[in-house]
């Protein structure tokens, strides 16, 4: 359960590679969350956007309550999906493509802390050298930020 | 039967490459080649688009060292705008860009030797692949982890502050800089809690060489042997002969290790360097032009900085390097020393940072210069992984007209071969089996040279690893992913 936001802080943290159309939701999605959370001034939200996940990652997750990881899927049915996940101790061949879970475990078994974390995955098309991303993709985005904004609503109750 | 190895991608590098192994009908190596797989273009990108937008744009090419683009681009534009060839810039500006430069160097190769290169130092190349990576090295030696997690912040710390971005910044202009470090952010670096400052960092930088130097009276064999291969070697050094990573004259040595290029302007590099295709890669071969594209060839990034560079200027790295120099010799060829050379360079790097840090010119308010605008710049700079060459032309409407780009890893493109067919002999010819282990030691003699192979995509669950036995006839005999 995402811990209520008057006492406690999450991280939304977009990734992806925004040079390369939809590879770049999860840091898109981070652009038009700003601009709410802006707009409704409100508090103990905070933000991060990067290429890749990173090890100091897990440095990063720790110091919050709650972390949302947001990235683009293409094998995904619906628009959009969210789900809690849970660490994972690893067996991947490579650092390019550390997962969420991963950095959760890393947090965990690095700062003993662990939080709640959530994955958004956001359905993208096309993945060229381009920094548009597709119409379609675009309005997936959409879906997504609605969903989220109706979650920090109910975060704040 | 005759048979064709493929090992698709390279794992532990950045981006994506692909190594194919031909053998012959008594197991023996016939060929071996590197492929780059990804086509990146951004010499005809850039084509058309104004030349101030050169340092931000190109900084797409990579996720992984954009600031070295970054900086590259900004030095062709200060030739361009007038303001001379790296060392016409004001002091703030210069300093500015060599803090930026010197947190990307302290950072990526952080990153590189902790958790891309030490798992197969730690666990060995024939451990299983599922130990062989970082996160076994945080269940194994947490503090390790731990220390190598901060070092790998603090410079993207230090970059945020002087590029305004972790990834992708703008600090870095044509002419200068467009910030300068304020107190509160120098303070942040310079007297952070510990353990988050610049002593601290130098502290770290000399233990992890004291890591490596432990290992390697352990494991002496093995480092001394593995992968080792005679080549020329070329970097920027200072004037003075002196190690310096953000701007130089441009100098290579022989195998025996003379000088061959020496005291070259970087922007006379094409009067000396040239590149060759070939059909089955991407990726260009880099040759110096005296030599011709056979004994031409190169290595660049920390091995070879150590063999071009007559001292370092800094005190703890200067000492490193006097020990490295009197167990390696006047001229290193050994692949894994490469490792070595990379943490000496760390230390270098942290103490720069701290250097600048204390240096009150950082806080000066001017930051631009600007002369008579040319129509053609070149920005050559030390990436992390070694020379890294920029190259522009403009037109009268000030848009770009040419660019040629010599990445750092394309420089090592030969070496890397070298190295691919040195331990694919090593390890394979005769035997009658190939093991994992075997194809993981290929993969070792890669990932010494750091090589960033461009920045892919990787959608949620998207990286699939496939390994491809192909025969003589190009018949897939067999085929696994994961």
């Amino acid at each position: 359960m995402i811990k209520n936001l008057n006492k406690n802080k999450i991280l939304f943290y977009g990734y992806g590679n925004p040079g390369r159309q939809d590879d770049g939701l999860g840091v898109f999605f981070i652009d038009e969350l700003i601009k709410y959370i802006k707009k409704n001034r409100l508090k103990n939200i905070y933000f991060d956007t990067n290429y890749q996940l990173n090890i100091e990652d897990a440095l990063e997750i720790s110091k919050y309550d709650s972390v949302i990881f947001i990235d683009a899927a293409k094998k995904i049915k619906k628009s959009f999906n969210f789900k809690k996940i849970k660490p994972l101790e690893i067996n991947f061949y490579t650092t390019h493509n550390m997962l969420p879970e991963n950095i959760l475990f890393l947090c965990i078994k690095l700062y003993d802390k662990k939080p709640d974390a959530y994955l958004l995955t956001i359905k993208g098309y096309k993945w060229g050298v381009n920094e548009k991303p597709t119409e379609k993709a675009l309005k997936n985005l959409k879906n997504a930020l609605i969903y989220i904004k109706k979650l920090i609503k109910i975060l704040y109750k | 039967m005759a048979k064709k190895i493929v090992i698709e991608p390279v794992t532990r590098v950045e981006g994506h490459g692909k190594v194919t192994i031909n053998i012959d009908d008594k197991n023996n190596i016939s060929q071996t080649r590197f492929h780059i797989v990804e086509f990146r273009g951004f010499e005809r990108f850039v084509i058309g688009r104004p030349y101030w937008e050169a340092p931000v744009l190109v900084q797409r090419l990579c996720g992984i060292c954009p600031v070295s683009h970054h900086l590259a681009a900004a030095k062709a534009m200060d030739v361009i705008v007038g303001a001379g060839t790296g060392d016409g810039l004001t002091p703030v500006a210069e300093k500015m860009r060599r803090l930026m430069h010197y947190g990307q160097i302290f950072q990526s190769h952080s990153l590189h030797f902790f958790h891309l290169a030490s798992p197969d130092l730690l666990f060995g190349y024939d451990a299983l692949p599922e130990k062989r990576n970082v996160i076994n090295i945080a269940i194994e030696n947490k503090d390790l982890a731990v220390q190598a997690v901060l070092m790998r912040k603090f410079g993207q710390e230090v970059i945020l502050r002087t590029a305004g971005k972790k990834i992708h910044g703008t600090g870095a202009i044509p002419g200068g800089i467009n910030k300068n470090l304020s107190i509160k952010e120098r303070d942040e670096l310079l007297k952070g809690p510990n353990p988050f400052n610049a002593d601290m960092m130098v502290n770290w930088a000399q233990s992890a060489i004291q890591f490596f130097k432990d290992y390697y009276k352990k494991n002496k064999d093995f480092i001394d042997n593995f992968s080792k291969f005679p080549s020329n070697h070329l970097s920027l050094v200072r004037k003075d002969g002196a190690l310096d990573l953000y701007h130089g004259v441009l100098r290579a040595i022989g195998l025996d290790g003379k000088k061959i290029i020496n005291d070259v302007d970087t922007q006379e590099y094409l009067e000396y360097i040239r590149e060759e295709v070939r059909p089955w890669s991407y990726m260009k071969f880099p040759y110096i032009k005296q030599l011709g594209p056979e004994k031409g060839w190169y290595r660049v990034g920390p091995l070879a900085r150590l063999n071009t560079a007559d001292f370092i200027p800094t005190p703890l790295a200067q000492k490193e390097f006097e020990e490295y120099k009197k167990i390696t010799g006047k001229v290193n060829d050994k692949c894994l020393h490469t490792h070595w050379a990379r943490l000496i360079e760390t230390l270098h790097a942290a103490e720069m940072i701290r250097e600048l840090l204390n240096d009150p010119d950082l806080q000066s308010e001017d930051l631009v210069i600007k002369g008579n605008k040319q129509k053609r710049g070149v920005g050559i700079i030390e990436a992390p992984r070694g020379t890294l060459f920029h190259d522009y032309e403009i037109n009268d409407d000030d848009q770009i007209i040419k660019c040629n780009l010599i990445v750092s890893t394309t420089n090592n493109n030969q070496p890397m071969n070298e190295a691919v067919n040195y331990i694919a002999k090593a390890m394979i010819n005769g035997k009658p089996e190939i093991s994992e282990p075997m194809l993981n030691a290929i993969e070792v003699g890669i990932r010494a040279y750091d090589p960033c192979l461009s920045c892919a995509t990787h959608a949620y669950g998207e990286m699939p690893l496939e390994v491809t036995l192909v025969d003589s006839n190009g018949k897939i005999i067999d085929k696994k992913s994961k």
